[in-house]
């Protein structure tokens, strides 16, 4: 059986992802605020709550994921918060902002020389979203701290099965 | 749990009681395990939570404090202006003397910019903001934005628009020191500054307070890179950060308003 090398791979692969996302924002947090609210759909303080709280939570994510711990409660966080980013780039899109994700970086304006990436951004965080989508499906696999703490609980058969 | 066996079931009897024990066994270990989860998701909810709240408490503590004096010819919109107030069209500059960025901004439409100025075209108020200290370990951008204050306060607007070439004309690389106090001192005096209290200004940052206002006021207008330049209250179009752009929505502007 190939799908629990999968679940593995899809795991690992997701957690890095928050990992490196969250680990480039973490040492300048005021930045991270400051491309939080150059999205302009918060008030100021609300801002800084989610821009200072982010990247900690996408390293916690990621490290969740990469101990296999709550793995499905996991996938279903990370496909909430790239359904929620997704949408915040395509607001920012409409709008005419021109700005940069901040998804791996600091984020912020575009200096005077930048285009615009938004339809990259949002493919390669539909393609995120669908490695979170398959390990909600197929959460279990090779090497999880869950597979450890909850192993299957066998039923034994009832009378008469083989 | 009675162990009556009939003649017909012989063997079935014992076998019914282990199955229910294994049935039951199984039910204790499923029940142990949700315990176990709710355990689990309990501790990983309150340590996100914890967490989270500890990173925006180390956010709010390193924010830098904007208290005290504000330049006196400061702007209520936090820059400091140069030019006549007159002028058609106010051209606001919000830029960080660490950078690059703005640096060649300068040097492809800083004459422009100056030369408009003095045509009596447009204000310049410019802000200095400081959100690249990251990029030295002097806090060079918040040092150098706070100094400037201190030529605006002391040597006036024909001072600072010198400063502000001067300051980019030498500007430090990225990741190394920025430049120490004593240079921007210097430089200040180069630009025209002649105060005894200049130095002192600079060397206390007496307006490091002013340059958070600044910062602050930059990240709450939803702007987060620099250079941007908004004439009239409204952004510039990036493909106009140029002598002939620039230059051209100015005269658009001014003609508009007569």
């Amino acid at each position: 059986m190939t799908q629990p090398w999968l679940s593995l791979l899809v795991r690992l692969g997701l957690a890095a992802v928050w990992l490196i996302a969250g680990g480039s924002k973490v040492t300048d947090l005021a930045t991270n605020v400051r491309s939080v609210n150059a999205y302009r759909l918060f008030p100021y303080g609300v801002s800084q709550v989610i821009g200072s709280a982010q990247p900690f939570l996408e390293i916690a994510l990621g490290v969740l994921l990469l101990i296999g711990l709550g793995v499905r409660a996991s996938a279903v966080t990370s496909a909430v918060l790239l359904v929620i980013f997704i949408a915040g780039i395509i607001s920012a899109g409409v709008r005419g902002l021109r700005i940069d994700c901040g998804c791996f970086s600091s984020g912020g304006n575009l200096a005077a020389n930048q285009n615009t990436a938004y339809v990259q951004e949002v493919l390669r965080d539909l393609g995120f979203l669908v490695m979170s989508l398959f390990l909600v499906q197929w959460p279990r696999g090779k090497a999880t701290l869950d597979g450890l703490l909850f192993p299957p609980v066998d039923e034994p058969l009832a009378a008469g099965e083989r | 749990m009675s162990k009556k066996s009939s003649a017909a079931g012989k063997g079935r009897g014992p076998q019914r009681a282990r199955e229910e024990a294994a049935r039951r066994l199984a039910a204790k270990r499923r029940a142990e395990q949700r315990q176990r989860a709710i355990w689990v998701a309990a501790i990983v909810l309150v340590v996100v939570i914890a967490g989270g709240l500890i990173s925006y408490i180390v956010y709010h503590q390193h924010q830098p404090k904007a208290t005290g004096p504000n330049p006196t010819i400061a702007t209520a919109s936090l820059g400091i202006p140069i030019g006549k107030a007159s002028a058609p069209v106010t051209m606001d500059l919000w830029g960080d003397f660490q950078c690059p960025a703005c640096d060649q901004f300068e040097k492809s439409t800083g004459a422009t910019i100056n030369k408009l100025v003095a045509q009596g075209k447009i204000r310049e108020v410019f802000h200095p903001v400081a959100i690249l200290d990251r990029e030295s370990d002097t806090q060079y951008s918040t040092r150098s934005s706070a100094a400037s204050a201190c030529v605006a306060e002391y040597g006036g607007a024909t001072a600072y628009e010198k400063f502000i070439t001067l300051l980019y004309d030498n500007q430090p690389a990225e990741g190394a020191h920025g430049l120490p106090n004593s240079q921007l001192i210097s430089y200040g005096t180069q630009a025209g500054v002649n105060n005894a209290k200049f130095a002192d200004c600079v060397n206390n940052q007496t307006y490091a307070g002013w340059t958070a206002k600044v910062t602050t006021a930059f990240t709450k207008n939803g702007l987060s890179s620099t250079p941007t330049v908004l004439l009239n209250g409204s952004q510039l179009d990036r493909n106009s950060y140029t002598p002939q752009g620039l230059t051209a929505q100015v005269e658009k502007l001014s003609a508009a308003s007569k």
